[in-house]
């Protein structure tokens, strides 16, 4: 990496400032400075280190159940611990993981930073909303210490209110909980893009990552009601016996379908919207190039955040959804393909002529476009009624969406953890390593999932431990990648740290990028900027034209240098 | 109204901008309060299309004079509510601490005669359960009617909370009247009352012509 | 600061006229015309209380467009829920939910 820490242009990139004590300093390193903090960028690690926890934990329960699969008679596990395994996996992935990742991560520190804000709007709500997240972290803690749930992450009636007996009251009040985290979040980052926006960082200004946070804060505002809401009727048909989607009574368990998918589908694009912005930075910053079509990608965000809304049935295709509803809902799901393609398209453009590097963060963002559109072109598949008809609850679904939420999110978590790595802790890692990872979380992803699209099309049920022995191929296929996938996931976990001791300091613009983020010391002081800067120009001004240097900032950074 | 250290708070830069601020996030929040209801409301919507009668059965045997007691209740309220917010307008301690005190006052009288129906419907057997008096859909009434007003108690309970705790900080002078709160809560409480409008509409008034 | 206090008293004598023409009306047999009256009551109840005590009418346009993406929502939530409800058993495929076997 150090071979790219160019000197960077006199009096754009600010050296690093003695004068101004950085955030991990300022307050103090006690643990209650941690917990008692309202800086927006300590409790973007406060939410790393949690959801850290949980993707472990979720790692390790997946683990089991890939073990598990290896033989057609399964291994070790009776039918009820492997259905608490796989929806122990699902809730927390979803809610615990997922997602807070990218927003309440990346988003606390750096969408701040990006506008030219001190902080968000509210700082002690969004400290809150990290204590609300631990809140609702304790229930889905206790429901999977008391034996866990057996429900699958969709918490389907009447199984979840009638009849399951796993803990579906404290998964239920964790994931209810954990909504008001979200919620208290995207008011935050709403209000905060609205606000605080420094002077001359117009709407058509801001990066897409600002974007990209902001239009998934609104997501989080309109849809996670209703996920709490469907809860929360679960909850009261459970503790109090009020029959709300009891058939017996007349109820009917598809209105809770439907209200869930209104979230539900929604909540993908909360998990993908944030990682299709970090790819828009990681893109131009690599490939030195301005993003090929701001504007549209700009209304390529929007749309996929509104028209997101429209699709959800297509999650009933074949739960007694009326004929129509399916036929409208199929065509609206075509449609929101276009904006998402519209994006892929883009980012190929901005390719395009670029002159391209492949360090760390660009490795993962290109595995995050080709995952992506795999798992968005098998998407299509699936808004197609009969071939969703004829794959509905196989492998070939699970397959589909772990492309996008893993093959996609968590591949963009990854290049915007290695993008900002040095931002963040001041620190660099080692390239080499990274690359490596990268390259090896690519491969052992494909080598888990790819194998799942072909058993899941030629019958492999989801969801089932025991199955025909004609699937092991693909099985074994499957959990040799995960065991890949993981030592992939491990790697960072172990140089990261050493680069946190050992690593190299890292200047304030490793990159030389052009986000105002870049502008100020790494890491940033207390309140971000000395004075408030002002921003005079596009975002991504890489090569720019009459300016005589490789790239132009978006603002002076007064004091930064 | 000037840039008074006591009202304006990290990180905005002026009084008028955090005031903005604060508004703006309150109502985001209240967009989002507007769904979660939202999706209750779905659920009656979707039931009382299919129930027309179990429905209509169902309102008859609530208590139409509790639930009209306290419409008035909470409309009062949200009448002393924008006086409060008047008197933090003019910077007056005493209006804003007074005012609060009394919406919140309102409030829990509200509880209480809710508390008192409450007992009363337990007392018919109007809670979904083995003693249920009437026929099975009207069940899904109830469940609706119990969710949906004990979800709304909860609110109010946290705008009386709220509306105490800023009231007694005004007036112990650990706050000044000028505070954006005393809107942010306003707001909030104002939305309550208008939720229990709707809910009033939907619960106690249908079915009660014998018809 | 007065006008402004018997204004909102004004509204506030409003909302209780409003409160008590409903809870009259649910006595009269008006059939489905009923349902509309009470939402209709409810629906300016409402009104005035969000554009006038919550003051929507002097606020931002920002401000304004919360309240109305909320409904729009909402709308959006009903809307293609109901066109499931609406359309259940149209081609005789599926059935008309519930399948009424029982007495109710
Ligand atoms: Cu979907």
């Amino acid at each position: 990496m150090s071979e790219t820490v160019s000197a960077a242009e006199p009096g754009k990139a600010p050296e690093e400032s003695e004068q101004c004590e950085s955030y991990l300093e300022a307050g103090g390193h006690t643990l209650m400075s941690w917990l008692t903090t309202t800086d927006h960028k300590r409790i973007g690690i406060l939410y790393a280190i949690a959801i850290t926890f949980f993707f472990f934990i979720a790692g390790i329960a997946i683990g089991l159940v890939r073990l598990e699969l290896m033989s057609p008679r399964g291994l070790f596990l009776s039918d009820d611990e492997y259905n608490r395994l796989f929806s122990l996996h699902g809730i927390v992935m979803v809610w615990f993981f997922l997602v807070p990742s990218i927003p309440a991560t990346f988003g606390n520190f750096f969408l701040p930073l990006m506008i030219g804000a001190k902080d968000v709007a509210f700082p002690r709500l969004n400290l809150l909303s990290w204590y609300v997240y631990l809140l609702a972290a304790g229930f889905a803690c206790y429901a999977i210490v008391a034996g866990g749930v057996d429900t699958g992450w969709t918490f389907y009636t009447p199984f979840s209110s009638l009849y399951s007996n796993g803990n579906v009251l404290a998964a239920a009040a964790g994931v209810f909980v954990a909504g008001f985290s979200s919620i208290a979040t995207g008011v935050n980052f709403i209000t905060t893009t609205h606000m605080l926006r420094a002077p001359g960082m117009t709407w058509f200004r801001l990066p897409l990552f600002v974007w990209a946070i902001y239009a998934t804060s609104v997501v989080i505002v309109l849809a996670t009601p209703i996920l709490a809401m469907s809860l929360l009727l679960i909850i009261a048909e459970r503790l109090f016996g009020l029959p709300v989607f009891n058939p017996n009574d007349g109820g009917d368990p598809i209105l809770f379908q439907h209200l869930f998918w209104f979230y539900s589908h929604p909540a993908v694009y909360i998990m993908i919207l944030p990682a299709m912005g970090v790819i828009s930075e990681v893109f131009t910053c690599f490939a030195r190039r301005h993003i090929f079509g701001y504007a549209m990608m700009i209304y390529a965000i929007l749309g996929i955040a509104v028209i997101g809304f429209f699709v959800w049935g297509h999650h009933m295709f074949v739960s007694g959804e009326s004929q129509f509803a399916n036929l409208m809902f199929s065509l609206l799901s075509f449609l929101v393909a276009v904006p998402s393609a519209i994006k892929v398209f883009n980012w190929t453009a901005t390719l395009y002529r670029g002159s391209i590097s492949f360090e760390a963060p660009m490795v993962y963002a290109m595995g995050f476009v080709g995952l992506f559109t795999m798992g968005g072109l098998t998407g299509l598949f699936l808004a197609s009624i009969p071939i969703d008809v004829h794959v509905t609850d196989t492998y070939f679904v699970v397959a589909h969406f772990h492309y996008i939420m893993v093959g996609g999110s968590v591949s963009a978590f990854f290049a915007a953890l290695h993008f900002w790595w040095p931002k963040i802790t001041g620190k660099l890692y080692s390239e080499a390593w990274a690359r490596f990872a990268a390259v090896i979380m690519f491969l052992g992803f494909n080598s888990t999932f790819l194998p799942q699209y072909i058993m899941g099309y030629t019958g492999m049920p989801r969801r089932y431990h025991v199955y025909p022995p004609e699937f092991q191929a693909y099985h074994v296929l499957s959990s040799m990648g995960a065991l890949v996938l993981l030592t992939a996931y491990m790697l960072p976990l172990v140089y990261l740290t050493w680069s946190l001791f050992h690593g190299k300091k890292a200047p304030a613009n490793p990159w030389r990028a052009t986000g105002l983020e870049w502008q100020t010391p790494s890491p940033p002081p207390e309140y971000n900027f000395e004075e408030i800067p002002r921003v005079d120009t596009l975002p991504y001004e890489y090569h720019p034209e009459n300016q005589g240097g490789p790239f132009r900032p978006q603002g002076k950074v007064i004091g930064g240098k | 109204m000037s840039d008074d250290p006591s009202v304006v708070q990290f990180p905005w830069p002026t009084v008028a901008r955090q005031r903005e601020g604060v508004a703006f996030g309150m109502w985001t929040f209240l967009g989002s309060e507007i769904l979660f209801f939202g999706g209750l409301l779905l659920t009656y919507a979707v039931y009382r299309t299919l129930y027309p009668q179990a429905f209509n059965s169902g309102s008859a045997a609530t208590d139409i004079f509790y639930g009209t007691i306290n419409t008035a209740l909470l409309l009062t309220s949200s009448f002393i509510m924008t006086m409060a917010l008047r008197g933090s307008e003019s910077g007056s301690r005493g209006v804003v601490a007074a005012c609060m005190l009394t919406t919140a006052a309102f409030g829990l009288a509200f509880l209480a005669v809710k508390g008192l129906e409450y007992a009363e419907d337990i007392d018919k057997h109007l809670v979904p359960g083995p003693h249920f008096p009437l026929h099975p859909p009207a069940r899904l009434f109830f469940a609706f009617y119990w969710v949906a007003t004990g979800v709304h108690a909860i609110h109010l309970l946290v705008g009386i909370l709220v509306a105490v705790f800023l009231g007694i900080r005004v007036a112990l002078r650990q706050m000044a009247p000028e505070s954006t709160a005393i809107e942010a809560a306003s707001l909030y409480w104002h939305f309550v009352d208008s939720v229990w409008i709707v809910l009033y509409a939907l619960i106690y008034l249908p079915g009660r012509s014998g018809a | 600061m007065t006008w402004g206090v018997l204004r909102h008293a004004g509204v506030w004598i409003l909302l209780l006229l409003l409160l008590g023409a409903t809870a009259a009306s649910s006595s009269f047999d008006l059939g489905e015309n009923g349902a509309v009256l009470r939402l209709g009551i409810a629906g300016l109840q409402v009104l005035l209380i969000w554009l006038l005590f919550m003051d929507l009418l002097g606020s931002s346009s920002l401000v304004r467009l919360c309240a109305i993406s909320a409904f729009l929502w909402i709308l959006l939530l009903f809307g293609l829920t109901f066109s499931d409800y609406f359309t259940r058993g149209w081609n005789g495929t599926s059935t008309r939910y519930p399948a009424r076997t029982a007495t109710w």
